[in-house]
């Protein structure tokens, strides 16, 4: 202690001169204009530097989930390449497993604007009529549906969510068969409706809920969700089911445009018959 | 003690409304001009009596310095750059040492060891404190061709003023 004084009462002057002068620099920088905005600026300039850095970590900490997602996609696509190699096997005789091979074509595009606390929710891709995109399109990623493109410049597309009230996917209930529309009637934008499965139809809670195939828009037996509850209302015909979606409409990143190269043809017999 | 008080007391307003009321209004604040800035209140701190501890030197020239910041209106800016050339008073003060010891009761003034000394002793101390007080303004020293620039020309006027300063006044 004493040995502390003494160093107090030799060096006193200097350790009140490296106080004084923090007091003065630190008043410097916090109350003179030009001064604060070097002081700030240089301090930007080292926090920068270091969230770059973390940044570039974090990233690489995300790999493995990004690598993850591709190989789930890869392990998927295989899939489809093999089941449609033997599709086309056992069919050689008959032209239509070429045609349905060529019957859809997918672009990629990357959604640059989304919303999910909406009563009518929308993405915006980053692809538009110049890559092919037109109306009427159905989108989907590779865990679900997404939505169906409503407008389309040269550049851009949006696209009218799942989660949006008048956007209705016809679906069906996996290798059962029975079918309906599938619609955001919820406020909860993980769970959909699906309306007009008949009262007769044998589901159970965990269905697999795909796409039909019925409408042009999407290709069928893509995964949308599974079934959470259903219940029978009374006096309806229907059952109520509320299906859980399979992907996450909050975190999209790249989708699928399907560009369904038949679509035409079959818009075209199907509306020669509308008033029969 | 109390004929010292008071004369350091006087001397500190009077230097500062030397400083603000008159040699403020000369320092031009364009072109050129820009480069002169005319501080002779450093003077308050090179002639403290020798009696006065180190201690008390710095915490003298810090209210000093506060007090022209606050007509400034450059907080810490002045304060700073008194604190440090107050630091600095002692290792000067015994680099320029004249034949002899410094005697305790005298201050260091022209009048009691001469015009040489003086102007040494007082060189060495103006040129730190007004390049301290340049390096603080710019805050970095990316500008230090224009500190040094600003810190030469500054230091004409104001060196010369100071040196006449001790004439006018005599602080015997």
């Amino acid at each position: 202690m004493r040995n502390l004084i003494l160093l107090f009462v030799k060096y006193g002057n200097i350790f009140l001169f490296i106080f004084l002068e923090l007091v003065c620099l630190t008043m410097v920088a916090r109350y003179n204009t030009a001064q604060h905005e070097i002081f700030v600026n240089s301090a930007n300039i080292f926090s920068g530097v270091l969230y770059n850095n973390v940044n570039g970590l974090k990233q690489y900490f995300k790999l493995s989930a990004v690598s993850d997602s591709l190989a789930n996609e890869n392990a998927r696509l295989r899939k489809i390449l093999y089941n449609s190699e033997v599709d086309k096997i056992s069919r050689r005789d008959s032209l239509l497993s070429l045609d349905s091979a060529l019957q859809y074509s997918y672009i990629t595009a990357k959604v640059i604007n989304n919303s999910i606390n909406l009563n009518n929710n929308k993405i915006t891709i980053n692809k538009g009529r110049k890559d092919g995109i037109k109306k009427r399109m159905g989108v989907i990623n590779a865990d679900g549906a997404v939505g169906i493109i409503k407008e389309v410049n040269n550049n851009f597309a949006v696209v009218l969510s799942i989660l949006h009230r008048s956007v209705k996917i016809s679906a069906a209930v996996k290798s059962k068969g029975y079918f309906g529309s599938l619609q955001w009637t919820s406020d909860n934008p993980s769970i959909l409706d699906l309306q007009d499965v008949s009262r007769h139809a044998d589901i159970s809670v965990g269905d697999t809920i795909v796409t039909s195939g019925y409408s042009t828009k999407f290709p069928p037996n893509h995964m949308l969700g599974v079934i959470d509850t259903f219940w029978l209302e009374q006096g309806n015909d229907s059952y109520a089911i509320q299906v859980k979606l399979n992907n996450d409409i909050s975190n999209l990143q790249y989708v699928y445009v399907i560009d369904n190269l038949l679509s035409d043809e079959q818009n075209a017999i199907e509306e020669a018959t509308i008033n029969e | 003690m109390n004929n010292i008080t008071s004369k350091i007391i006087f001397r500190f307003i009077l230097l500062v409304l030397l400083q603000v009321a008159v040699f403020k209004q000369f320092t031009p604040d364009s072109g050129y001009g820009l480069y002169f800035h005319t501080l002779i209140y450093p003077i308050f701190i090179i002639i403290l009596p020798f009696r006065i501890s180190k201690i008390n030197v710095i915490l003298l020239a810090f209210a000093f310095g506060l007090v022209l910041d606050m007509f400034y209106s450059s907080p810490g800016v002045h304060a700073s750059a008194c604190v440090f050339t107050a630091f600095i008073r002692p290792t000067v003060l015994s680099l320029v040492k004249p034949q002899g010891e410094y005697d305790i009761l005298h201050s260091p003034t022209i009048f009691n060891y001469g015009f040489v000394w003086f102007a040494t002793y007082c060189a060495i101390m103006l040129f730190a404190h007004l390049f301290f007080y340049f390096s603080v303004e710019a805050f970095t020293f990316v500008y230090i061709g224009q500190i040094l620039l600003k810190t030469i020309a500054s230091f004409i006027v104001s060196y010369f003023l100071i040196i006449l300063f001790q004439f006018i006044i005599n602080p015997k």
